[in-house]
């Protein structure tokens, strides 16, 4: 397997991973999203609520906020507490939530939870709990998607070829040695106008052992440490599988 | 009511970027434009912000 990183902007990734196979990449990306854990508000005690929205109303936007995690202090199960204290008149924003443990904070600072006006008060206390996305999706630490390579197939003479690079509306194709080539594989969506700018001597193919897998972070953990932490997940998942099946076929 | 916080469809926090978005747009902007300069690329985020109606400063009146 050959891991190389093709696009990378803001909180998003694409990765161009050859030699393997879909089931391993979907198992991969499976785990990433539903069984990593990551902090996200849980339960909380709302000790005064003044403003125009319901408690449920309030504890639902809290829950949504992704909250920055520290993977080696915080493990399944683990909880800890957050503050909101504020008075109106103000936009109570997602970064007056105070937090007992400095190293957890939230990552979009202007999230706005509610507006309050004056001598308005709300006072919130918030226990945070590191759990999996398959339990609910505020504890899904990222956006994972991959597709297959897109390979063009098939020759094409030069004048042929101005044709289909001109028909491609997102103008990845490019004449390299007599051959087409997909430039930029990973913003080809398929669309299969070279295939019909060709009058058919080319040929769109999904690639089956290449693929471009899409990361993108809500921000509680890196993609770095969401890939490998799903990784070490399914490793625990096969030995415990491997465990419990020795000696029971013989 | 108030802006949601992620994004309905595939859950990217959009929450923070309303009020950017309502001024740029208020400022006579195309919206078009402000939600590429956001980087907002996917169009179940963007209808997010497009269709949305603040309606909070309209019921902080009635409030007892």
């Amino acid at each position: 397997m050959n891991i190389k990183k093709v696009f990378e902007e803001g909180n998003e990734v694409k990765l161009l991973i050859t030699g393997t196979n879909i089931a391993l990449i979907n198992a991969i990306r499976r785990t990433a999203m539903s069984e990593v854990p990551v902090l996200a508000i849980e339960d909380l005690a709302i000790h005064r609520n003044d403003s125009v929205l319901f408690d449920e109303y309030i504890g639902a936007r809290l829950g949504l906020l992704p909250l920055k995690t520290d993977l080696k202090t915080y493990k399944l199960g683990d909880k800890v507490k957050l503050v909101l204290k504020e008075k109106g008149p103000k936009m109570v924003l997602s970064s007056d939530i105070k937090c007992s443990d400095p190293s957890v904070e939230v990552v979009n600072k202007e999230v706005p939870i509610v507006k309050l006006r004056d001598n308005e008060e709300i006072f919130i206390e918030m226990q945070a709990e590191a759990n999996i996305g398959k339990e609910h999706v505020k504890w899904q630490p990222a956006l994972v998607a991959y597709n297959e390579m897109p390979k063009l197939e098939g020759k094409v003479s030069e004048r042929e070829a101005k044709e289909v690079i001109k028909s491609c509306p997102k103008k990845i194709l490019e004449f390299k040695a007599g051959k087409i080539i997909i430039e930029k594989p990973y913003e080809c969506d398929l669309c299969g106008y070279c295939e019909i700018a060709s009058k058919g001597k080319l040929k769109l193919v999904p690639s089956n052992n290449s693929f471009i897998f899409t990361i993108e972070t809500y921000g509680g953990l890196t993609n770095q440490e969401i890939l490998e932490k799903s990784v070490e997940v399914l490793e625990a998942k096969c030995k415990e599988f491997e465990s419990e099946i020795k000696g029971k076929i013989k | 009511m108030i802006i949601p916080v992620r994004c309905f469809s595939c859950g990217k926090v959009i929450g923070d970027l309303y009020y950017k978005f309502a001024e740029e747009v208020q400022k006579g902007r195309d919206p078009k434009e402000v939600l590429d300069e956001l980087g907002i690329k996917r169009y179940c985020c963007r209808r997010m912000l497009l269709s949305h109606v603040e309606l909070i400063d309209e019921v902080i009146k009635y409030k007892v």
